[in-house]
């Protein structure tokens, strides 16, 4: 994958609450640092976060309802603050996905080359 | 090598502008992700300073962290907003309805207004809390501006070695009224710019537009007496209650607004166009030398907070990690 970043920053700007919200909603709980890494390795390095950002982003879907953060100490005694999905945070996550699916599918369509002009 | 850590979280800290027991929360967060990088970057090879300055590379600047962070959490909910907006609709009703010289109605609504801001100031002083806090020192200050008078006999009395006129309690009560007064409004300002002066200036929102109607009505009109003066006074009213909901309307974007900036502005732009509106209403022969002084008398008492504001730092910074 690419080793710079080569897109516009408000295209993952714009997405990145579908990022958190679906990788929450996978792992059942997650915590800041755990969805950071996560989704520097599915993307292969692709998409890099001002990490710091993440933070402000994960306290909007809070204080919009849609993931719950509570503190939780884990085994070598450190304190985290994980993220659990809500009903209204699933439900906005699907509607999403399913948006970003069909705009992604619309896309390729478009940009496919027509018939005849390859 | 973590004291840049701990100045850098320091310095987060230092502009988030938020309730102190959400900010601790809001770092210690920070503070959690700052130890697992830093011992993913050792366990990949860094050195401790590299490891250190590669981690606060990849954060981001304070400021900016800040001013996201504060976005998230600075926006009220509606409820909030709704409880911000009571007192000024209450006063604007009883302007409209020609009733704030009903000493019953004013007794109760002091009560409710003092009540509620002394209940919400021990609960953690919600934002929503301030514009009531600006309602609740208002009766004190009517009263020791109505009092002065007596005051100052009694001033006067005890510099010349005379006996203070009689009933001699009652320069006494109305001095421990404005001491107390003034030293609980100095002290809810501090605290309130401490965490952020756009709430102490929401606090001081009713003051300029009040203060001036107040002297307007003792100039033109003998308080307590019935008849002509009365009604001189009530023609201002609809314009009052009017105003009342223009300050309810700012309360409202300052309690919303995802911003500082619109916050401070909607305060400002509110309490400052209200105050100079309130002399253009009641003082036929202001000028525009007048209002421009209105102005800025008003911008001064809204703005004034900002000298208390500032953030203490350090004391608490090597907390952050363990």
């Amino acid at each position: 994958m690419a080793d710079r970043q080569d897109y516009d920053a408000d295209l993952l700007r714009g997405n990145t609450d579908s990022l958190l919200l679906f990788l929450i909603n996978e792992r059942g709980s997650s915590y800041g640092y755990e969805l950071i890494r996560e989704i520097g390795l599915r993307s292969r390095g692709y998409f890099r976060f001002r990490e710091g950002t993440v933070y402000p982003a994960l306290r909007k879907l809070e204080a919009d309802g849609l993931v719950r953060g509570d503190w939780r100490r884990a085994a070598g005694g450190q304190e985290r603050r994980y993220y659990v999905m809500t009903a209204k945070g699933r439900a906005l996550m699907r509607r999403k996905l399913a948006m970003w699916k069909s705009f992604s599918s619309a896309m390729t369509l478009v940009l496919k080359p027509a018939a005849g002009q390859g | 090598m973590r004291a840049e850590v701990d100045s850098y979280l320091s310095e987060v800290r230092s502009h988030l502008h938020l309730d102190p027991s959400l900010e601790r929360r809001v770092i210690g967060e920070l503070a959690s992700h700052f130890e697992d990088k830093l011992s993913d970057l050792r366990a990949e090879g860094f050195g401790e300073g590299e490891a250190v300055r590669e981690a606060l590379a990849s954060f981001g600047g304070a400021r900016s962290i800040a001013r996201l962070l504060y976005q998230a959490h600075s926006r009220g909910t509606w409820v909030e907003t709704f409880l911000a907006c009571q007192p000024h609709l209450l006063a604007a009703a009883l302007f409209a309805a020609h009733r704030w010289h009903t000493p019953a109605l004013l007794v109760l609504f002091s009560a409710a207004v003092i009540g509620i801001a002394v209940a919400g100031w021990a609960r953690g002083r919600p934002a929503w809390v301030h514009t009531w806090a600006g309602f609740a020192f208002f009766p004190l200050l009517v009263l020791g501006w109505l009092g002065r008078g007596v005051l100052a006999r009694a001033a006067a009395a005890v510099g010349a070695g005379v006996a203070i006129p009689a009933p001699a309690w009652q320069p006494a009560v109305l001095l421990a009224l404005c001491a107390g007064g003034s030293f609980l409004l100095v002290r809810a300002l501090r605290l309130a710019a401490k965490r952020d002066w756009v709430l102490a200036a929401l606090l001081m929102l009713p003051q300029p537009v009040f203060g001036a109607w107040l002297l307007a009505v003792e100039r033109y009109v003998s308080l307590g007496r019935d008849g002509a003066p009365l009604a001189a006074a009530l023609q201002w009213d609809p314009a009052m209650a009017r105003l009342c909901l223009l300050l309810a309307a700012a309360s409202a974007v300052a309690i919303r607004a995802p911003s500082r900036l619109f916050k401070a502005a909607a305060i400002l732009a509110a309490g400052v166009g209200a105050g100079s509106l309130i002399v253009k209403i009641t003082s036929a022969e202001a000028g525009l030398w007048g209002l421009a002084v209105a102005a800025l008398v008003s911008a001064g008492l809204l703005a004034a907070p900002a000298l208390f504001a500032g953030r203490p730092r350090g004391p608490d910074a090597a907390s952050w990690l363990r």
